[in-house]
C-alpha cells in the first residue's frame, strides 16, 4: 500500500519533470532591453544547420521591421551548443546603455540539448523568438495574440511576427 | 598582495578623478539617490517616464562642472514629441561613459556596462 503510494507518486513526479522543458517555452531572459539603433550587426559563431536556420528566420523578421540587418560582429552574437538547462534559448543583453537602458551588445543562444531532435520549423520559431528580443519585444500570450501568430509567444511555435510585434518593434528604434 | 591591490586601485582611481569634480557638492545627497534609479540590479524595473525623472533630478543636483553632461543625458531620455537636441553617437557614448564613472565613485552605485 504504502510503496503503491510512493510509486504513483514518483510517476507525477516524473511527469511533472518531463514536462517541464515543453512548458518552460524558449528559456527566461525576456529583459534583454531595446536595441541602441536600427542598424544590427548579426555574427554566428560555428552555428550547426538548426542554428543557421533559426539565425535566418530571425534576421527576415527583424528585416521586416524599421530594423536592418547585417552580417558583423559589433551588435548581436549568436551561439548554440548543448548547454545543461531546460530552455531552449536565451537572449541577454552584454552591454546596456545605463542610462536609457538601451543594449549596444546582445549574446544569443540556441540549446542544441533541448532542440537537437526538433525539426528545421521549430528552429525557425526559435530564431524568430530569439531575435525577436534582440529587437526589444517581451513575451505573447494567447490573450493579446488570439490568433496565435506571433513567435513571441512561449508555449507555441509560430514562425513570423505579427503586426503588434513588427508595431512594437518600430517603436523602440 | 590585496592591500598592495587595494592601494594601486585606490591610486589609480585618484589619478583618474577628472580634475574639474568635486567629491563634496551641496545636492550630493540628492543626486546620488536619483542615480541609484539606474542601479545594474534595477534596469529591468524602471520605466521610460521614470528615467527621465531621475536624469532631471540628478541635472538639478548636480555639481556645476557636470551640468551641460547632464543636460545631454536628459534630452536623450526626452520623447521625441517634445523640445529637445541631439548629439552625436560618439559624443553620447562619451557623455554616458563620463557621467556613468562619476557616479560609480561619488556615490558608490553600480552601473551597468560602466567600469570603475
Ligand atoms: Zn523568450
Ligand atoms: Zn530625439
Amino acid at each position: 500500500m504504502r510503496r503503491t503510494a510512493i510509486a504513483v507518486a514518483a510517476a507525477i513526479l516524473l511527469v511533472a519533470v518531463a514536462a517541464s522543458p515543453a512548458s518552460a517555452g524558449h528559456g527566461n531572459k525576456a529583459n534583454a532591453g531595446p536595441p541602441d539603433n536600427a542598424q544590427q550587426d548579426v555574427q554566428s559563431n560555428s552555428l550547426t544547420t538548426g542554428g543557421k536556420a533559426a539565425v535566418a528566420q530571425g534576421r527576415a523578421q527583424l528585416d521586416r521591421t524599421d530594423i536592418t540587418t547585417s552580417v558583423g560582429g559589433s551588435d548581436i552574437h549568436v551561439y548554440d551548443a548543448s548547454y545543461t538547462s531546460s530552455w531552449y534559448g536565451q537572449t541577454s543583453c552584454t552591454d546596456r546603455n545605463w542610462l536609457n537602458g538601451k543594449c549596444d551588445h546582445l549574446d544569443v543562444k540556441f540549446n542544441t540539448r533541448t532542440m537537437g531532435s526538433k525539426s528545421t520549423g521549430y528552429w525557425q520559431s526559435l530564431g524568430c523568438h530569439e531575435l525577436g528580443h534582440t529587437g526589444g519585444l517581451g513575451h505573447r500570450s494567447h490573450s493579446s495574440d488570439s490568433n496565435d501568430n506571433s513567435c513571441m509567444r512561449e508555449e507555441i511555435w509560430p514562425k513570423y511576427f505579427d503586426t503588434h510585434d513588427i508595431d512594437a518593434v518600430n517603436q523602440y528604434v | 598582495m590585496g592591500a598592495t591591490a587595494a592601494v594601486l586601485a585606490a591610486v589609480g582611481g585618484w589619478l583618474l578623478w577628472p580634475e574639474d569634480l568635486p567629491t563634496q557638492w551641496p545636492d550630493k545627497a540628492s543626486f546620488c539617490a536619483n542615480a541609484s534609479a539606474f542601479e545594474v540590479t534595477r534596469q529591468d524595473q524602471i520605466s521610460g517616464e521614470q528615467r527621465l525623472a531621475a536624469a532631471r533630478a540628478m541635472e538639478k543636483a548636480s555639481p556645476q562642472a557636470l551640468r551641460d553632461e547632464m543636460h545631454v543625458l536628459v534630452d536623450d531620455l526626452v520623447p521625441e514629441s517634445e523640445p529637445h537636441s541631439h548629439v552625436s553617437a560618439e559624443e553620447f557614448q562619451e557623455i554616458t561613459v563620463k557621467v556613468g564613472e562619476f557616479v560609480e565613485r561619488a556615490c558608490g552605485v553600480n552601473l551597468p556596462s560602466i567600469r570603475t
